[in-house]
């Protein structure tokens, strides 16, 4: 009976997780909509040219700078050699995060490069 | 600065020359050294951060291959390499007896001593290093492993009956002069997990990988009178260097030592006053220490590395003393592994690899044991030194046909030094007729010589007398073919929705069989000789990203596992599950900040030993009405917070609180306590957890290289 009872925890929990999960994924979907909702100049964006050689680099980059104060987006490319940040302007600048980046060991030069994607 | 960014290009070429040891160009496991010049197809590939899956089926292999990568490594305690198999269907892991810890996985519903175990594509947990081997690799010194199934490449070998499983350890060139990684767990094991990956220049890197590990406390939750786990204390130490020359040569070597201590059983137990009498405690006592140096070096013979040679070289000391009860295993194992090859890229469609190896092991074993056998005690053993050894050469031929077929044809002519010549042909074949379909179909054979005690450990935790070849190195024999087709479907978050089968068979001509049926108090070890063993396995995998960074992996897997037993004919393989269900599921937030993890697997069932048949549990009910064990679910859950060099992580593992009943099987005292010193006890019949709820808690420290 125990069993039974153990096994049905499980199938409900294994049914139940994925709609919480999907249920969180809402949650932040709502707030990245309530987030775009507010006025455009509250997030800036801007991409660097860069050197990048291996997806170690890549993964340099991501590790670090995602955790740079003020950053609320990523997305690192290989092929464009290019580092986009999405930032919140009153807590970091252009400035900042380009020395960020250098000082992982990387060039990093303002370009008007257009991300490829989204992290 | 510059100096810094000026190394950078020279670290990432080793970096992937390193990664490319695995995977060839080609896909398959064909490179031994990392001898690579340009790996274009890494700086061509699109590469946007995002989400590392965590387990995923590697789409441009030829043989069907799952990928355990760092962030699968992360969604669980994965304190050690066993553990990290645990949101795997391809793969079960469980442990050997209720006394010793020793954890043994299955692939293909047969034994993990038929899975050949790489650690950067050189052999390792062979013979004495097996038992405990997979508790000896620390999750958190690992990058990632790829689990190979059916007959993969002849390169290193054919002890692979089933498959490969390849370890990667972190890198010299990671750019991370110091990690670190603490973790307690609420039965009182506590890790601590060190690596420092130094780059000394352009040329020379080198990391070193530091492990502790032990118990403060053992417990007896099941009130049965044996602790749950052992008292462990474990130590191991690694260091492993790379020399990266400007003209391409590579060198690579490094050295690993460990020590680990276990006592199990009944608390008080002293192998050396211990006798067959109702008063002493009866308990294991282990003490495993092994030392493994090896050297690779690679030499590329044109400028753009399309020929090359290579040799690899490696020698492990293995060193187990072991007591259970009245009986004592002594034993030392010197192996040595050399590979020498030659590689020629002649164009895009052809490549061929040549080369002779050999493999050699000395083991100067002492084995006594007494136990009760019939009206009084019996004492058996032996005490032997035994040379085995194989040495021959090899040829792989790799053909390409643009993206759309790969087939890969290997032979291997080997002289094993008490069978005689053996010819192991092996073939693999990838047809992609589109981009979202793969077909995979392989084939080949195995042989390895078996170690019959220490193969199956198990053995020494009952009260059995031992008879037949237990002394004996059967070369076991076995054929396996398979195959897969994975379907990628044009919808999800990402490129990597999938849906795949597998379907594989493993049959032997030859293998030891230990039979814990044939007699009374009695397990049996023969040949199977003419007889029928086999294992037929489907599996079925579904990966999505539904939204962005919520993955879901769903597998199953069926096994249909069968052995012809004297006496018997052909019966259900005991002890072997017939299923296992995995669903996982994975949340990050933006940044992957917070990472959720969960997941439920679901055991099937498997028919138990005959002796096992009566057993009941406290209210006097048969536990194995139908001479199978039930069904049963486990639950994992992990939340992972991570800020700057810093992951804080808590878990939860064994959710369901599901326990194995009567772990220790045998006639019980007044105390109802089961009496060790009979030859009807047995702690050697598991197939479910052994323990209930167990949380954790750890964090991770990472310190990046700066400019």
């Amino acid at each position: 009976m125990n069993r039974l009872v153990v096994i049905a925890l499980a199938a409900v929990a294994a049914i139940a997780l994925p709609s919480s999960f999907a249920a969180a994924s809402e949650v932040t979907a709502s707030e990245i909509s309530a987030m775009s909702k507010k006025p455009k100049a509250a997030l800036a964006e801007v991409t660097f040219a860069t050197h990048l050689h291996c997806e170690d680099c890549v993964k340099k980059i991501q590790e670090n700078v995602a955790f740079e104060k003020g950053v609320k987006d990523l997305s690192v490319s290989l092929e464009k050699q290019t580092v986009w940040i999405k930032y919140d302007p009153s807590k970091t600048d252009e400035a900042k995060l380009e020395a960020a980046i250098e000082e992982l060991g990387y060039e990093a030069e303002k370009t008007a490069e257009e991300p490829g994607q989204d992290a | 600065m510059k100096k810094t960014i000026a190394l950078l290009p020279a670290l990432c070429l080793a970096a992937i020359s390193a990664g490319a040891q695995v995977v060839g160009s080609d896909g398959h496991t064909i490179d031994t050294t990392g001898i690579y010049g340009d790996r274009s197809d890494s700086l061509e590939a699109t590469v946007f951060v995002a989400r590392q899956a965590g387990n995923y089926l590697a789409k441009g292999k030829p043989i069907r291959t799952e990928v355990i990568s760092a962030a699968g490594l992360c969604k669980m305690a994965c304190c050690n390499l066993a553990e990290s198999f645990e949101n795997s269907a391809s793969v079960t892991v469980g442990y050997s007896d209720a006394v010793t810890g020793a954890r043994q996985i299955r692939l293909l519903g047969l034994s993990g001593t038929y899975t050949q175990m790489l650690d950067e594509n050189r052999p390792v947990m062979r013979g004495l290093a097996a038992p405990f081997g997979l508790s000896y690799v620390p999750g958190q010194w690992l990058e990632s492993i790829q689990i190979a199934k059916g007959a993969s490449s002849v390169i290193n070998g054919v002890e692979s009956m089933t498959g490969q499983i390849n370890l990667e350890h972190r890198k010299p060139t990671d750019e991370k002069p110091f990690f670190l990684n603490a973790s307690v767990m609420s039965d009182t094991k506590m890790d601590l997990n060190l690596a420092s990956s130094l780059q000394m220049g352009p040329n020379w890197s080198t990391v070193i990988l530091g492990h502790v590990s032990g118990n403060v406390k053992s417990f007896d939750h099941n009130h049965d009178g044996f602790m749950d786990d052992p008292e462990m204390l474990q130590f191991n130490l690694a260091n492993r260097w790379l020399y990266y020359a400007d003209n391409g040569v590579q060198v690579r070597f490094g050295i690993r030592a460990l020590q680990d201590t276990r006592k199990g059983g009944q608390e008080g137990y002293n192998h050396d006053t211990y006798a067959l009498r109702d008063a002493d405690p009866w308990g294991s006592d282990i003490l495993n220490r092994s030392l493994n140096g090896y050297l690779k070096v690679g030499v590329p013979l044109n400028e753009d590395n399309s020929q090359n040679i290579a040799l690899v070289a490696d020698y492990a000391l293995n060193d187990m003393d072991s007591w259970f009860g009245a009986t004592s295993y002594l034993g030392q194992q010197h192996s040595a592994f050399l590979n020498l090859l030659y590689q020629n890229e002649i164009n895009e469609s052809h490549k061929f690899t040549v080369g002779a190896s050999g493999m050699f092991d000395h083991y100067d074993e002492f084995f006594e044991r007494s136990v009760w056998y019939g009206l009084g005690p019996v004492t058996d053993g032996y005490d032997e030194i035994t040379n085995l050894g194989n040495a021959g050469i090899f040829g792989e031929y790799t053909f390409h046909y643009g993206d759309k077929v790969t087939a890969i044809a290997g032979v291997r002519g080997d002289w094993y030094n008490k069978d005689g010549f053996k010819f192991s042909p092996r073939l693999n074949l990838k047809y992609s007729p589109i981009d979202e379909i793969v077909i995979r179909a392989n084939g080949g054979r195995g042989l390895r010589y078996a170690t019959p005690l220490v193969d199956n450990i198990g053995v020494f935790s009952t009260g059995k007398r031992f008879e037949g070849l237990y002394g004996d190195h059967t070369l076991e024999d076995a054929w396996t073919f398979g195959g897969n087709i994975t379907y990628y479907f044009p919808f999800g978050s990402s490129s990597n929705t999938y849906l795949s089968f597998d379907y594989f068979r493993t049959q032997f001509v030859q293998q030891l069989v230990v039979d814990y049926e044939y007699g009374d108090n009695l397990i049996s070890f023969y040949n199977l000789d003419g007889n029928r063993s086999y294992s037929d396995n489907y599996q079925l995998d579904f990966s999505i990203e539904p939204v962005e960074r919520f993955t879901v992996t769903a597998t199953f897997r069926y096994t249909d596992a069968k052995i012809e037993l004297k006496g018997q004919g052909l019966v259900d393989k005991p002890m072997t599950s017939n299923f296992k269900g995995v669903l996982n599921l994975q949340y990050a937030t933006r940044l992957n900040k917070w990472i959720f993890d969960f997941t439920a697997s679901v055991n099937g069932s498997s028919r138990v030993y005959d002796f096992m048949l009566d057993e009941k549990d406290e209210d006097g009910n048969l536990l194995y009405p139908k001479g199978r064990t039930p069904v049963y679910p486990l639950l994992y859950l992990q939340v992972t917070r991570r800020f700057k060099n810093v992951d804080v992580y808590i878990g939860g593992e064994n959710l369901t609180n599901f326990r194995q009943k009567n772990v220790i099987i045998g006639p019980k005292g007044d105390d109802g306590i089961v009496n060790p010193w009979t030859s009807s006890f047995d702690a050697s019949a598991i197939w479910g957890p052994l323990m209930g709820i167990k949380v954790y808690a750890g964090v991770r420290f990472t310190l990046w290289k700066k400019a």
